[in-house]
């Protein structure tokens, strides 16, 4: 029989050695593998309830329609904006322009990137024309999502130039609060959906908003026509931002609450109040748009503190502050 | 001294000038207005030998974004394609009229209509009917056996000279749409072309990059799934 070298025996004892060393070791404490349990970090919401994105529609060489006195379309909708961007500003609203200058040459895909990047409560499409007359409203002509994408909508990707699927029931909801409000100004009033570019790949609630001529022997250029529809705008977008808070609000309590199931939903993890005064039973939590778009989870996101929710009925019934004019 | 009685002649006669004068006046204008209101630009049809048959014209109102269907008779030839262009040329000059509750411009607006089977198939590839059923739902569309594609081809002076806004231009493609689906029940899917080649506006608003698909063209168009385009 011949021996290995020594060198080789010395390093085989060395790894024999370690082997029966690693089997009767001591296992590490049985807390090592347990997992920890994850902070309670809701995710954060698909948009933001004070920013509103408003697109004058044409630009740069692409002077849009012909409005006779009023100038070309894209001069019309860049000046509308600019007073609508005011009273929503003067409402607490963020706003964001796709441009600020008529001679300023956007393509459609940039207009969309600016939308969906700035994840806003609502994007409206300004545009302008002499045909018709009244206030248009339109919506995507696209039609929701199919079943199977709504089943799984954590991994569903919309498509660039449908991806206004996903947010078309929002979409319609707002065109509603829209045509409510703007129903106040007895002029001709059109609701009904159509492919605009570039409506059909914003992921916001969208609506195209054309304004025509309030009558046959009347001037889109009216400064008084145009403040009207402005204010009916603002107050239709101010409901839409407290509908969307209140969202907001409870997807944020049914996250916890499914992150927690011990805790019922829509209680506060506050210590509880005293004997002497007991509170009332919780309300279960409802939400109501169950095609909500899927979120993305993200941890940097720190952790909001639970609200209480109450369903608070939408104030109707208190007049607008600048309702439109009867 | 002028008598009483002459300066009330006098005065009776200037009077009732002026109310002549006046009648005058509305009398031309109503006339003028008539006359504007039942001119007829279009084309005078040639004789034919044609039997004349019923077919459904598509009336666009700007006023309330509505379409009707109203029932004319007129001769037609027997290939599907020169029916459709012929269809879709009376529709439109009797938007080019000046009573129109939608008004377009006159002149000719559709030099073809081509109708294609559908679904679409490589030309150069040998297929069978179970191939073509195979390509005919990528996306969860099944078309009928006899289904077609439409493309209507327009002419660069009629999408030119059309009135810009969404509602108008909606309209159009509407009325378009819904001439060719109550007159063509096999076509499903409408493309349209601007002097052969595609064009992304109408008229700067209403998208002709997508195929319209004819599903209720009366209430709602541009059917399209949530994969886009189902070409």
């Amino acid at each position: 029989v011949t021996r290995p070298p020594t060198p080789t025996r010395a390093l085989l004892l060395l790894l024999a050695a370690t082997a029966v060393a690693a089997q009767t070791a001591t296992p590490p404490a049985a807390t090592v593998h347990k997992p920890k349990p994850h902070p309670t970090k809701p995710l954060p919401p698909p948009y933001n309830p004070n920013l509103i994105v408003l697109d004058p529609a044409h630009g740069g060489q692409d002077n849009g329609a012909n409005l006779g006195r009023a100038g070309a379309e894209k001069d019309f909708t860049l000046a509308f904006a600019n007073r609508l961007s005011t009273l929503l500003t003067a409402k607490g609203f963020t706003v964001v322009l796709t441009h600020s200058d008529a001679s300023d040459a956007i393509t459609a895909d940039q207009r969309v990137e600016l939308a969906n990047r700035s994840r806003a409560v609502a994007c409206l499409l300004l545009h302008a024309s002499a045909a018709g007359h009244g206030i248009h409203l339109f919506t995507s002509a696209l039609t929701l999502p199919s079943i199977a994408d709504a089943a799984h909508p954590d991994t569903y990707i919309a498509p660039w130039d449908s991806a206004q699927a996903t947010s078309l029931s929002k979409s319609l909801h707002l065109v509603n609060e829209l045509a409510t409000a703007l129903n106040g100004l007895r002029v001709p009033l059109i609701v009904a959906r159509a492919s605009v570019s570039p409506i059909d790949s914003m992921s916001c609630p969208a609506v195209a908003l054309e304004i025509a001529p309030a009558a046959a022997d009347s001037n889109i250029a009216d400064d008084t026509y145009q403040q009207h529809i402005a204010e009916s705008v603002v107050t239709a977008l101010t409901y839409w931002r407290q509908h969307a808070q209140d969202q907001i609000a409870a997807q944020i309590a049914a996250q916890l609450a499914a992150q927690n199931p011990a805790t019922p939903a829509g209680t506060s993890p506050a210590p509880p109040a005293p004997a002497a005064k007991p509170k009332p039973k919780p309300k279960p939590v409802i939400i109501t748009a169950p095609d909500e778009v899927p979120l993305a989870p993200d941890n940097s996101t720190p952790p909001a503190k639970p609200a209480p929710i109450e369903r608070k009925p939408p104030p109707r019934s208190t007049p607008p502050p600048s309702g439109p004019p009867q | 001294m002028i008598p009483r009685y002459q300066r009330i002649v006098y005065w009776i006669l200037v009077g009732g000038i002026l109310l002549m004068l006046l009648l005058l006046i509305y009398g031309c204008e109503h006339k003028h207005s008539r006359n504007l209101a039942m001119r007829d630009e279009s084309r005078i049809a040639a004789p034919t030998d044609l039997p004349a048959q019923q077919v459904s014209l598509a009336l666009a109102n700007d006023a309330d974004a509505s379409i009707i269907l109203d029932d004319i008779s007129m001769p037609l030839p027997a290939d599907p394609s020169l029916r459709a262009r012929l269809i879709l040329d009376r529709m439109f000059s009797d938007f080019a009229l000046p009573a129109s509750t939608h008004p377009l411009p006159s002149g000719k607006a559709v030099t073809d209509v081509f109708l294609l089977p559908l679904p679409l198939v490589n030309p150069g590839r040998e297929s069978n009917d179970a191939d073509a059923a195979q390509h005919a739902s990528p996306y969860g569309h099944v078309h009928m056996p006899d289904a077609q594609l439409a493309v209507v081809n327009l002419t660069k002076s009629f999408a030119d000279a059309h009135p810009s806004g969404i509602e108008t231009e909606d309209l159009t493609l509407r009325a378009i749409i819904a001439t060719l689906h109550a007159n063509l029940p096999q076509v499903e899917q409408i493309r349209f072309l601007v002097d052969g080649q595609p064009r992304p506006t109408l008229a700067g608003h209403a998208d002709l990059t997508r195929p319209y698909a004819v599903i209720d063209p009366i209430h709602s168009i541009h059917v399209l799934s949530a994969f886009g385009n189902p070409m």
